[in-house]
């Protein structure tokens, strides 16, 4: 018994060792896989959420996020939902849009904002609810929280306009 | 656990190899370094060559000395602090180039681009089980702005976990360098016989990180608490918040990992708060090296209690020392035993098997991995330096 032990243990030090040697080569591409294979996503609270829907615009598009209510179980009170404008360049210089959260639903919201910063080099959102859902904004800027926002992010402008939960 | 042969000595455990044994044994990891770093020796710059070849001849160096002298602690700590002050380098450097400040923007948190640290695992693992989300503004998978991804470097944390158990805290981590290099300044503590009830303290740590960053939705331990921000990023303090957050991070930074460890030349960082700790002790279980202490040789003269340098050592009931998980194999206990009685052991080997061949086949699961990871962060710190000269 004590030799078939120490038989194991050298055996799993030698294997330790292939491992080692493995590790940089297919090793770790293979793990880092499987990481991203469980389906762990970065919060929403960061990234936006996955894209719901895309409205394709003449010379730019708007991706529609997943409206996100964070809660560390079911949904929260209040939340956002991000949209983000791309490319930005083709943006005209004043940006009006009706905006539905579902595809076949009425207008949720018009969202007015100029892609011209201000003196500060912030950009400024209006928001105007057409349903309960959505919270209203006058000439809001990025504040420290992560939402409500406006901000131009590797050539696309992220909007994200606060929400509660119906 | 002891077995009915004579006790180990020191020349069974410290001694090291003959002059040609330690070039066949070194000649291998020799060649790994090559491969390691090839890519960059024939694609890169004159600066980049340069780091290369300084960083391959001072990793077979230390590599060949502790083959040579059976010293394990001493050349490990050099490379050790070497990886920790050339970290913050590189890591700067590319910031600097890239953002033009240390601060996280905004739009890099939107992005998703903030490079993910193994420090954040623990203490996001039980959040993400909940929600299937990571609270932590990076990308799971690598990206040409962000190559520190999520998953890849939760799979380097794992590989470093099942190879090395905590001796990812003595051989691989990059923060750790910084604290041990302080413990390091002083010839002699000025501060002894701290309370041992401190190395409870990151389990503490740990657990209310957990909650807090399930309850926030942010990973608390990386926006509140982590005194490493000092030498990496943070988000900018121009707010009263965020201005709060510098204060605390830049006063643990200097507290406990140059303060404390100076004045009691232990690595209070990673032994006292960094929640890192716990779970890299739990790794031990899974690591098939360990180091132990012969108690037919041992003369529980404390020595090996006294010098560890994460005190993870403890003194039984008997006054024999207990290595316990939190060992971080650094080697310092067995190389300060007179007697031989700390050493090198295989799980699973019996008492009377080699301690240097234990040893040497730990030192090359650790060098190995130490030479893939640590090396190329050591090149890339020496590259950005000599990218001013050349």
């Amino acid at each position: 018994m004590a030799r078939i032990k120490s038989y194991l243990g050298y055996s799993a030090a030698v294997l330790t060792i292939l491992v080692a040697v493995a590790l940089p080569f297919k090793l770790m591409e293979a793990v880092t896989r499987g990481v991203a294979a469980t389906g762990i996503k970065v919060s929403p609270y960061y990234v936006g959420g996955a894209v719901a829907r895309t409205i394709q615009r003449d010379g730019y598009r708007i991706d529609v996020h997943q409206p996100f209510f964070p809660a560390l179980f079911g949904r929260g009170e209040e939340g956002f939902v991000q949209l983000t404008f791309r490319p930005a360049p083709s943006l005209p210089s004043v940006v009006s849009e009706e905006i539905a959260l579902d595809r076949d639903g009425p207008p949720d919201m018009d969202i007015r904002f100029s892609t011209q910063p201000d003196a500060t080099g912030a950009l400024h959102l209006t928001v105007r609810p057409k349903s309960r859902r959505v919270l209203p904004l006058e000439d809001a800027t990025t504040g420290r929280d992560t939402w409500p926002m406006i901000l131009p992010v590797k050539g696309t402008i992220v909007v994200r306009v606060p929400l509660v939960n119906p | 656990m002891a077995d009915a042969t004579p006790p180990s000595t020191p020349e069974d455990v410290q001694s090291g190899h003959s002059l040609w044994g330690s070039l066949a044994l070194t000649l291998p990891l020799f060649l790994w370094s090559l491969l390691m770093f090839s890519r960059s020796f024939t694609k890169g710059a004159m600066a980049e060559r340069a780091a290369v070849l300084l960083t391959i001849a001072f990793l077979t160096g230390l590599i060949f000395w502790m083959m040579r002298t059976g010293e394990t602690y001493a050349p490990r700590r050099i490379f050790f602090v070497t990886l920790g002050v050339l970290f913050p380098v590189g890591f700067i450097t590319e910031l600097i180039a890239h953002r033009g400040s240390m601060s996280i923007p905004l739009a890099a948190i939107v992005a998703g681009d903030t490079p993910f640290c193994h420090l954040v695992i623990p203490v996001a693992a039980i959040p993400a089980a909940l929600t299937g989300t990571v609270f932590f503004p990076g990308s799971i998978l690598p990206t040409p702005d962000n190559p520190h991804s999520i998953a890849s470097m939760t799979a380097l944390w794992l590989g470093g976990s099942i190879l090395l158990g905590r001796g990812w805290c003595s051989w691989g981590c990059f923060f750790g360098g910084l604290d041990e290099g302080c413990a390091s300044l002083a010839r002699k503590p000025r501060r002894r016989n701290l309370d041992r009830r401190w190395t409870l303290f990151p389990w503490a740590v740990l657990i209310a990180a957990v909650v807090l960053t399930t309850l926030t939705f942010e990973p608390f331990y990386c926006v509140w608490l982590c005194p490493f921000k000092i030498v990496t990023e943070f988000s900018p303090p121009d707010s009263v918040k965020t201005a709060l957050q510098f204060v605390v991070f830049t006063g643990l930074f200097l507290a406990l990992v140059v303060v404390l460890p100076y004045l009691t030349k232990k690595r209070t960082q990673c032994a006292f708060f960094c929640p890192m700790g716990p779970i890299q002790a739990l790794t031990n279980k899974l690591n098939v090296f360990e180091v132990v202490v012969d108690p037919a040789a041992c003369v529980s003269c404390a020595r090996c209690v006294r010098d560890c340098p994460t005190l993870a050592i403890a003194e039984g009931p008997d006054k024999r020392p207990q290595i316990t998980m939190r060992c971080s194999r650094c080697g310092a206990c067995v190389e300060s035993c007179a007697k031989g009685a700390a050493r090198w052991h295989i799980k699973g080997t019996p008492f009377s098997a080699s301690p240097r061949m234990a040893r040497a086949l730990f030192l090359y699961v650790a060098w190995i991995f130490a030479v893939m990871f640590g090396g190329s962060i050591i090149a890339n710190g020496l590259s950005k330096i000599f990218h001013l000269v050349i």
